[in-house]
């Protein structure tokens, strides 16, 4: 791990403070956190810049303050590790230990794997954007069943592929 | 553009959130599925019990209506496989994508661009995904709906039980606690 001498803060506290960020983010906006509304976002707007026949009956529902929000986490994560003086890494150890230090192997990897987590989450959601914490925080149930899945997947693959190279 | 600003602060707070807990780290991801490290668990049932309790205050007084809208189990269930194995694939999280990018990991970029194609294809296959729906909906989405109970009623025990897991994480770990290297500030 890269950060053997970076000051980290305590869970709970992050927690709480990733919880109480939902109530500015109603009052102003009339919503609740959610990353993967941004990616969708920018999906939905490469879709119409690059004239992809789509069903034309969905609506597209471009909303820039999400990719706002994306952009800010990007931009609060690199002030924060200049600030604390993280030592720069351009990948995690870990990614380094699983893809055998190959980067074409990290490439394939990161692509295929994101490419799953976007169309999961759009499916996940139902068609609308899985919101994560909120929508466990609303007490949805579909969103309880996600969450299920995940840690089952994550859980049972993550010891039969990687346990090894940890 | 006040609340697109509104919104880049926002997600500047989230971004340094996410830095100092480092659960950006793929490591912190794979270590909690490998029950090493509970860092992940316990900054997701935080967040959960406060955002509930923050929805609990907002819906008691009329400002927050929590929707209930039906879904399609085959749908969401296919979905958090897929999702399940992007998370596993990459030690990453939704939120976590565009922090890694922030600390400079490279391969964060890759996976970014992953997601956005996800999210197009998704686009070009949502009129046949009707198809696959061999299980019924689900008409109630809510748990406080299935109990037919307001949701600032039911929201806040969840919350406390939620506190209560951590609770015992938290205990579980000092008695098994190893010297760390990380220096935590001690709030």
């Amino acid at each position: 791990m890269d950060s053997s001498k970076h000051i980290l803060w305590p869970a709970r506290i992050v927690g709480v403070f990733l919880g109480l960020l939902q109530y500015p983010i109603y009052i102003v906006l009339e919503k609740t956190l959610n990353s993967s509304g941004g990616y969708t976002v920018i999906s939905n707007w490469l879709l119409q810049e690059l004239n992809i026949p789509f069903d034309q009956d969905i609506s597209l529902g471009i909303t820039w303050w999400s990719v706002a929000m994306l952009a800010g986490i990007s931009l609060g994560a690199f002030f924060s590790s200049r600030m604390s003086k993280r030592k720069f890494r351009i990948y995690s150890g870990f990614w380094k230990e699983t893809a055998e230090d190959s980067l074409l192997k990290r490439i394939f990897l990161g692509s295929i794997g994101g490419f799953l987590m976007g169309l999961g989450l759009r499916m996940a959601g139902d068609g609308t954007n899985f919101e994560e914490l909120s929508s466990i925080a609303k007490l949805q149930f579909h969103s309880m069943l996600t969450i299920g899945i995940i840690f089952a997947i994550g859980i049972f693959f993550t010891r039969r592929w990687y346990s090894s190279r940890i | 553009m006040v609340i697109v600003l509104f919104s880049l602060l926002i997600g500047i707070a989230i971004g340094i959130l996410l830095e100092k807990s480092n659960i950006l780290d793929p490591e912190i991801v794979f270590n909690q599925f490998l029950w090493k490290d509970f860092t992940l668990l316990k900054v997701v049932l935080l967040a959960v019990a406060t955002s509930m309790l923050v929805f609990s205050a907002l819906n008691y007084s009329d400002t927050m209506f929590i929707e209930s809208f039906s879904f399609g189990f085959s749908q969401v269930i296919l979905g958090s496989i897929l999702l399940g194995f992007g998370i596993v694939i990459t030690g990453a999280l939704p939120i976590t994508i565009m922090a890694q990018i922030g600390i400079g990991y490279v391969d964060a970029i890759f996976i970014f661009f992953g997601v956005i194609l996800g999210g197009i294809f998704y686009r070009l296959i949502e009129p046949i995904l009707g198809y696959i729906e061999f299980l019924p909906k689900s008409n109630i989405a809510t748990l406080n709906k299935a109990l037919d109970l307001e949701y600032w009623m039911v929201a806040p025990i969840f919350s406390i039980l939620l506190m209560f897991i951590v609770f015992c994480i938290r205990l579980i770990e000092k008695r098994t606690e190893k010297p760390k290297e990380e220096e935590e500030i001690d709030w």
